[in-house]
């Protein structure tokens, strides 16, 4: 495979949604090419950076008191919106 | 508890508010983590959490035609973000990035940090990261958060956004060229 053919699939490759034929094909050019080697790591540590991307755990009653306020918003259908902390 | 879905899904959109009650519980998490990490802080995903209950316990009829209750929801969350992101025209970057949003909760949520000086690193880490993402437009963001954050495949997030496969792959493409930019050092 040439690197035009290989560039527009290195997403697809490093998502590992390509079928086995085509991903063998891939691998062999890349282990010849540094260019097209080099553009897929950084696709693979950019997925793996992104991926450790964590979310801080809200308040401890947070979740309790949101779906509270939730039932009685929609058993009321009020249509105020209230900040829960 | 995944097996019960159909069954509370059924039952919610015949009007037993006792199964909307047990499906805000058991996805209320899922849908406060997605959009967080679309909106980047803890009030605006509070608002996307209540609204998007609030607005598929107003659109339940339409649940009779859905395949995945998990889906339709975090499509409703999707939308609603996006919406968000537009009203307040959120394009914030590292530098106006308010560093608010990322104090103490998150250092609460790095308790397996052994050190400060790793936890600090971690911090600024996280930090830098939701900075780059956040100069993404909405569509790119939110792509690239579904795809490369929440592990969602190619054609779920076209189901969710309500657009072309084709479409998914090109916005991913892009935004992770830009991110690449974005984050070189750290890649």
């Amino acid at each position: 495979m040439t690197c035009r053919k290989v560039v527009p699939l290195i997403d697809d490759f490093a998502d590992g949604s390509l079928d086995d034929s085509l991903s063998e094909k891939i691998q062999k050019h890349l282990s010849g090419c540094s260019k097209c080697e080099s553009q897929f790591g950084e696709t693979r540590r950019l997925k793996t950076l992104l991926a450790s991307l964590f979310i801080p755990e809200p308040n401890g009653q947070y979740f309790r008191n949101v779906t509270e306020l939730i039932l009685s918003r929609v058993s009321g259908e009020s249509q105020f919106h209230r900040r829960v902390h | 508890m995944t097996d019960q879905i159909p069954e509370l899904v059924c039952g919610f959109v015949n009007g037993s508010e006792a199964d909307f009650a047990v499906l805000v519980r058991m996805f209320r998490r899922k849908v406060y983590a997605g959009a967080y990490r679309i909106v980047g802080n803890h009030l605006d995903a509070d608002e996307v959490v209540q609204e998007t209950f609030v607005r598929v316990y107003r659109k339940r009829e339409e649940l009779k035609n859905v395949k995945y209750f998990s889906t339709f929801l975090m499509r409703v969350a999707t939308n609603y973000a996006i919406d968000l992101l537009r009203r307040q025209k959120v394009h914030r970057g590292i530098d106006d990035f308010k560093p608010s949003n990322f104090g103490a909760e998150e250092l609460e949520l790095s308790k397996k940090v052994a050190t400060p000086e790793v936890e600090y690193e971690n911090k600024r880490l996280m930090e830098e990261i939701q900075g780059a993402l956040n100069k993404l437009p909405p569509r790119q963001k939110i792509t690239a958060v579904l795809h490369d954050v929440d592990g969602y495949t190619k054609p779920e997030i076209a189901v969710i956004l309500e657009c072309p496969e084709a479409t998914v792959r090109s916005n991913l493409h892009i935004a992770r060229t830009k991110l690449k930019r974005i984050l070189k050092r750290r890649l």
